[in-house]
């Protein structure tokens, strides 16, 4: 799943103008500066990178006790489980 | 300065076909939001929304004159054709000089453009129906309204996102107070629950994919609705001399503007806009029992709009029944306000305070009065409509019932 944590970092370098050698699974999202247009875009371009369709509501990620996306390596779980489930689904 | 009052009311939306409708379902607080039609939630993420149903065009319109109206002006229409006959108002001859029509729509006919750009770039047509443009065009609604009833005066449209529809009726509202004319049909109308269109609301990733929860904790976003309220404004000396029968009186509004970004709201800008609602109408914060807020349901609008009623209400913030409609009625954008402004007058004509509905637990960054699930009885005296909108603009109507 390489190829998926690598352009993931990249968008997210990107969006959040910061070097892409300085970004891990380990980073944290909220210490980017990122504002809530950013995070939109970058899950746009998650959907267009793997044409896939993930599951996330601006409202919940801005609700103060979601922890779903607290670092990038909780975005590249979530991308690698809905690649092999939608890519499944396109199979079928 | 003339007082002003409201004489006529006609809506639809997913609370149904008219006024009644609307004031049944408000009093039972039964949402209209529900699924969307199989052909367009098929191929989106969201598969619900707040639709007019069961709306023949062909019950309302003629053949050939429907060729020229998009669904946008059709609610338009039909509404406005409620709400003069309601009023008892002849706008035809002379009246129609001294007349306004000033309607809110925020993105004008969508379904046609929809099925335009659909032919040319999905299909390959090489051309589009002749009237196309004055179909599509966002003063549409408008201008039918005017040809139908004879308005020659002041005729426009506002378009300002979601605050679209309020301000509209307080530019109405501001030209019969001055003088400048004796009569208005105001208000808003918007039809945007199409493919295209929902496909950029989806993109913004704000749509509740369950229902729309307004100051409730576990709120999701907004759910797009559709239609159109439109009001009869009079001069209320006029209106009383000729014995109308008057369902209100507009007492003032409130304008501002953020100016500081182009979707995240500001406490600051809402309050603004209160504040100089309150002193246009030269009231104080213990006139008002009820608040009619924007309310869609999405964490950013609610929590804010809560510190806004705070920051200018004070202590009374904890006696004000505050409710949001979109709950039931969905968010029609440009018309959003008209139908809050018909909703709120309709509770005050039935002995009713609307409630919030599908809240379903206490936030505590919203702590006020939001009337869960279930309609209160009791008569709202004053009352506040409020409406914000992306781009920072907002705009708030004092109403007297």
């Amino acid at each position: 799943m390489a190829d998926i944590e690598g352009t993931i970092l990249n968008i997210i370098a990107e969006k959040a103008k910061v070097e892409r050698t300085g970004l891990s699974r380990t980073t944290e999202l909220r210490g980017l500066d990122l504002d809530s247009l950013d995070v939109v875009e970058i899950f746009f371009e998650v959907d267009e990178a793997f044409d896939i369709s993930l599951p996330f509501n601006a409202n919940e990620a801005a609700s103060v006790e979601s922890a779903r996306f607290k670092t990038a390596g909780d975005v590249i779980d979530l991308v690698t489980e809905q690649v092999a489930l939608q890519s499944g689904r396109k199979t079928a | 300065m003339n007082r002003v009052a409201v004489t006529g009311l006609g809506c639809i939306s997913a609370l149904g076909p008219d006024r009644h409708a609307m004031a049944a379902a408000l009093a039972e607080g039964r949402s209209g939001i529900g699924p969307l039609d199989p052909t367009l939630a098929d191929r989106l993420l969201i598969k619900i929304g707040a639709p007019v149903r069961d709306f023949d065009p062909a019950a309302h319109f003629e053949e050939k004159r429907l060729a020229l109206l998009d669904r946008c002006a059709q609610f338009g229409l039909v509404a406005a054709r409620e709400a003069v006959t309601a009023s008892g108002f002849d706008f035809r001859g002379e009246p129609g000089l001294r007349s306004a029509a000033i309607i809110g729509c925020a993105v004008g006919g969508m379904n046609t453009l929809d099925e335009s750009f659909l032919r040319l770039y999905g299909e390959g047509a090489k051309r589009l129906a002749p009237l196309t443009i004055p179909k599509l065009m966002f003063s549409a609604a408008c201008s039918h309204i005017a040809m139908e009833h004879g308005i020659r005066g002041p005729v426009f449209t506002v378009a300002s996102a979601c605050a679209s529809a309020n301000h509209a009726i307080a530019t109405a509202f501001q030209m019969v107070r001055a003088g400048a004319v004796d009569a208005a049909l105001t208000g808003g109308s918007e039809a945007v629950l199409t493919f295209g269109t929902l496909k950029g609301w989806e993109a913004m990733r704000i749509l509740a994919p369950d229902t729309c929860r307004p100051f409730s904790r576990d709120r999701k976003g907004l759910v797009i609705g559709e239609g159109a309220a439109i009001f009869v404004l009079e001069n209320l000396d006029r209106a009383k001399a000729r014995g109308a029968d008057i369902l209100g009186e507009i007492l003032g509004f409130g304008m501002s503007a953020d100016a500081a970004d182009i979707v995240q709201p500001s406490v600051e800008g809402a309050a603004g806009a209160i504040r100089a609602c309150l002193s246009d109408a030269g009231l104080v914060p213990q006139d008002f029992d009820y608040i009619n807020a924007h309310g869609t349901g999405t964490m950013a609008n609610d929590a804010t709009e809560t510190k806004a009623i705070r920051t200018v209400f004070g202590a009374h913030a904890d006696r004000l029944a505050v409710s949001s409609t979109k709950s039931m009625h969905g968010h029609s954008l440009g018309s959003a306000g008209a139908l809050e402004l018909a909703a709120t007058l309709l509770a005050m004509r039935g002995g009713f305070i609307p409630p919030t509905a599908n809240y379903s637990e206490a936030d505590p960054q919203c702590d006020l009065d939001y009337v869960p699930n279930r309609a209160r009885q009791g008569r709202i005296g004053t009352a506040l409509s409020n409406n914000f909108a992306f781009g920072g603009l907002n705009a708030v109507l004092a109403v007297r019932g």
